[in-house]
């Protein structure tokens, strides 16, 4: 398969303007493509695998089954959600410059 | 879909459940779900602290993360999930949000994407969410409380 492919596009033409005279300020003058790739990448979840494997190994097989998903997920004694709450007020507090009072979390035993 | 109902789906809890429903009718086809690309990382931030706090153990949060990433790629092949982008216009659109209702940057923009794409519901297992999105005009409902009106949309 061909790697670049020379396509068209129909835009708002202030919204191509302002685009091109960003993209020139900072990369030059034959950076729009470029950059237009770089915003389409950026659509794709698949970069999530390729930042994952580099933490854990890529496991073998196909994509998991409704039933694997639900058969094989850990029961947390905790609340999970809980968790993202406390981590964006966390990150509020830090742009605000707020120390806020940690809400103590159990930690499980190890057997 | 909220990151705090998707987590559900991978560390199981209260409201797992409802939140498995969804993803069976998703695959069957009769609905569609979407989240923010932001809430991926979210997610697997969340099944990080998981193991830090020693809910799970070290084994069970790869396992969780890999089926979680592998679980939202498959779906969204099967074009039963929308990966919303985190687009500058939907941060900028949940500036309001913050003053309104004192959410942070993350909250308002779970708001807008879920305004953006004109969903029937916004899923939400955070109560203080859920209480925003309502004020905002959106059907917002929770994986534990609204389990049932979850099953008839």
């Amino acid at each position: 398969m061909e790697r670049k492919r020379k396509t068209t596009l129909l835009l708002d033409s202030l919204v191509w303007r302002q685009f091109q005279e960003e993209v020139m300020r900072h990369e030059g003058a034959r950076a729009a493509s470029a950059e237009v790739e770089k915003l389409l990448q950026g659509q794709d979840p698949e970069a999530f695998v390729r930042a994952l494997e580099d933490v854990f190994p890529r496991p073998r097989g196909g994509f998991p089954s409704l039933e694997e998903v639900e058969r094989t997920r850990p029961r947390i004694r905790g609340d999970a959600a809980s968790l993202i709450r406390e981590d964006r007020d966390e990150r509020e507090d830090r742009i605000l410059g707020l120390q806020r009072r940690r809400k103590k979390v159990p930690r499980r035993r190890r057997r | 879909m909220d990151s705090s109902a998707v987590v559900k789906r991978y560390l199981a809890e209260d409201g797992a459940d409802a939140v498995d429903a969804l993803y069976h009718r998703a695959e069957a086809g009769t609905i569609r779900l979407a989240f923010s690309l932001w809430n991926i990382g979210e997610v697997l931030r969340a099944v990080a602290r998981a193991q830090r706090l020693r809910w799970i153990s070290p084994e069970e949060a790869e396992s969780a993360a890999w089926t979680f990433v592998r679980e939202t790629l498959k779906i969204r092949g099967l074009g039963a999930l929308r990966t919303v982008p985190v687009r500058g216009d939907l941060l900028a659109k949940a500036v309001p949000l913050l003053f309104r209702h004192g959410l942070s940057q993350p909250d308002g923009l779970q708001i807008t994407t879920c305004k953006d794409l004109r969903a029937d519901a916004f899923v939400s297992a955070d109560e203080r969410l859920t209480r925003a999105a309502t004020a905002e005009g959106l059907v917002a409902l929770s994986p534990t409380a609204d389990a049932k009106r979850l099953e008839s949309l």
